[in-house]
């Protein structure tokens, strides 16, 4: 193998960069538990643990939608999604350990709402009391991450063990393992939104929002592959990285954050249209108490990478990109926030709190250790599948 | 109207990677290429001819911009202020609603736009007649359209090169869409 990439010197940079996210991040969130409270800081913990396992399933799904569609142009790059998604076994014990405080995050997780003579029953929650129970959430929760992580990993077997041996009955196999995970991806991404963040507020459900948590984890995971790609291309890592590739993954930047927006308005306009009060509850309370952040999220996940990225030559200017992604990260980070604290803490009837440390330090936190997981494990592989099928069309490919 | 023609001379081969090379050649060579003739897009000669870039995008996004904002503004002043009604309970000017007909407005005008620009520029007109420099571009060949001036020998030793067909046709004047 080779792995000669690993000693560029340009790498001390990232590892520098994770080492100090995750040292800020258990600081912060240590003196962010003491300052903002226990509920606060599980809630946070779940946000960001969620965020990350998405943004590396959504790799995962990269990989086997570009196989199963034949596409070529991904494979000069296609190790930084291989190495984005062996982060879904860290985040996966990280949101483990998260589910410790599963009474605090989960309003369903009390036994007296769904014991008929206790003064707490509650009609609807009993109602879903055999889908969400604490054990079967928690096999549930298991099995999901189970299933990811053994495919994912399949994935990168052998993906490696093509570019290895160059034998095309791996990459036979390669297409049916994203076969397979395409058909399990179909119905776990689904129900795990539903259990992991829809379950915040039990009494509110939307039928779309698996596709919704889908499509901001897609478009981030998408903003998250451009910023490596940038960085590998700059430090001349991987050669084979060209203008094309970034001009793609800018349209890919581009449609889905028109795809999250659609699915934003689909989600809100049909609330807001029907106006039944159970469903608009939901929007109300995220529209009284965080305004700003209502509509900021729109700007910073619609309006901004519409606007910057429409024109071909915008594309591909590596600023324009860099400055883009980061916006849409920022903003699905302040996205996924939304649409858990506010459950939460109205859950616990507690006062409406904002952003603050606890939700800085896991955020740093799950960052770093991100960065450091995707970074080793690109350290480990050779830069770029070179005996794979289509990675002659991936360097002469035409956009 | 009386047209009047001019001799061009043609370069025709039936293999898009050639066009590209015998196109290369022609401008090292300094040799003035007024236009390329192509039965498919082929993305590399535009580049190599130094094409500019359209402005058809631009003209379509601006058309479909200011449609739509034209669109939201009829919306909100009818059912604003010109003849404000309850439906449901809703509010006056109700903002999600009116999204769909906007974007719809755009996306309709921006399209329609492009097309009726792209025919203006190309001079389309209804009952048009046709002058293909040859009957066979419309099919399979690659045609490359060059001056008068043009060096004859060169040409015609390129065109032996690359296995292509070299010939001098007449043409109305304005054939090159400048």
């Amino acid at each position: 193998m080779n792995l000669e990439h690993a000693n560029h010197k340009a790498w001390r940079k990232p590892f520098l960069l994770s080492i100090g996210l995750i040292a800020f991040g258990l600081l912060s969130a240590l003196v962010g538990y003491f300052v903002d409270g226990h509920v606060h800081f599980v809630a946070s913990w779940l946000t960001y643990s969620v965020f990350f396992i998405g943004i590396a399933l959504a790799a995962v799904f990269f990989i086997a939608v570009h196989t199963i569609a034949h596409g070529g142009w991904q494979v000069a790059f296609l190790r930084v999604p291989e190495a984005m998604m062996t982060f879904i076994f860290f985040g996966g014990i990280i949101l483990i350990i998260t589910l410790l405080g599963i009474h605090d995050l989960y309003h369903w997780a009390h036994e007296e709402l769904i014991d008929p003579n206790s003064e707490y029953y509650d009609p609807l929650i009993a109602h879903k009391a055999p889908w969400l129970n604490v054990p079967f959430f928690v096999s549930r929760t298991i099995v999901y991450l189970a299933l990811w992580i053994v495919l994912a990993m399949w994935l990168r077997n052998l993906s490696q063990k093509l570019d290895e041996t160059g034998n095309l009955r791996y990459w036979q196999r390669i297409q049916f393992v994203s076969g397979l995970f395409l058909a399990v991806f179909a119905v776990t991404s689904t129900l795990s939104a539903f259990d992991w963040v829809m379950s915040t507020d039990p009494h509110w459900y939307s039928t779309l929002f698996g596709w919704y948590l889908f499509s901001v984890v897609w478009v981030s995971m998408i903003a998250v592959l451009i910023l490596w790609v940038l960085w590998l291309r700059k430090h001349g890592i991987n050669p084979y990285i060209r203008d094309e590739h970034l001009h793609d993954l800018g349209k890919y930047l581009f449609g889905f954050s028109i795809f999250w927006a659609y699915l934003w308005y689909s989600q809100y306009m049909l609330h807001w249209y029907a106006n039944i009060p159970e469903e608009t509850a939901w929007h109300l309370l995220r529209f009284k108490e965080h305004r700003i952040l209502f509509y900021l999220i729109i700007i910073l996940n619609f309006g901004i990478p519409f606007f910057a990225l429409m024109s071909r030559s915008a594309k591909r200017k590596p600023w324009v990109l860099t400055t883009v992604a980061l916006i849409v990260l920022i903003g699905h980070v302040f996205e996924v926030w939304l649409l858990v604290h506010p459950s939460v803490y109205h859950a616990h009837h507690l006062d409406h709190w904002t952003f603050s440390l606890v939700d800085l330090g896991a955020l740093s936190f799950l960052t770093g250790l991100f960065i450091f997981v995707t970074m080793l494990a690109m350290k480990r592989a050779p830069i770029a599948p070179e005996k794979h099928p289509y990675f002659k069309e991936s360097l002469t490919y035409k956009t | 109207m009386i047209e009047r023609e001019k001799i061009f001379q043609v370069i025709l081969t039936d293999d898009e990677h050639k066009l590209v090379e015998i196109v290369k050649k022609l401008k090292e060579a300094d040799q003035p290429v007024l236009d390329v003739y192509s039965p498919v897009p082929v993305e590399e000669v535009e580049h190599i001819l130094e094409v500019p870039e359209s402005r058809l995008p631009k003209a379509g996004f601006w058309i479909g911009f200011s449609m739509g904002a034209a669109a939201l503004l009829l919306m909100v002043w009818m059912m604003g202020y010109s003849y404000p009604i309850v439906f449901g309970g809703k509010p006056y000017i109700p903002w999600p609603s009116l999204v769909p007909p906007t974007f719809e407005t755009s996306v309709l005008t921006s399209a329609y736009g492009m097309g009726i620009i792209m025919f203006i520029v190309s001079k389309l007109v209804p009952m048009l007649k046709a002058h293909p420099i040859d009957p066979r571009v419309t099919d399979y060949l690659f045609a490359i359209l060059l001056d008068e001036e043009a060096d004859e020998d060169f040409l015609k030793k390129l065109a032996q090169d690359f296995d292509a067909e070299y010939k001098k046709v007449n043409a109305p004047e304005d054939v090159v869409i400048t």
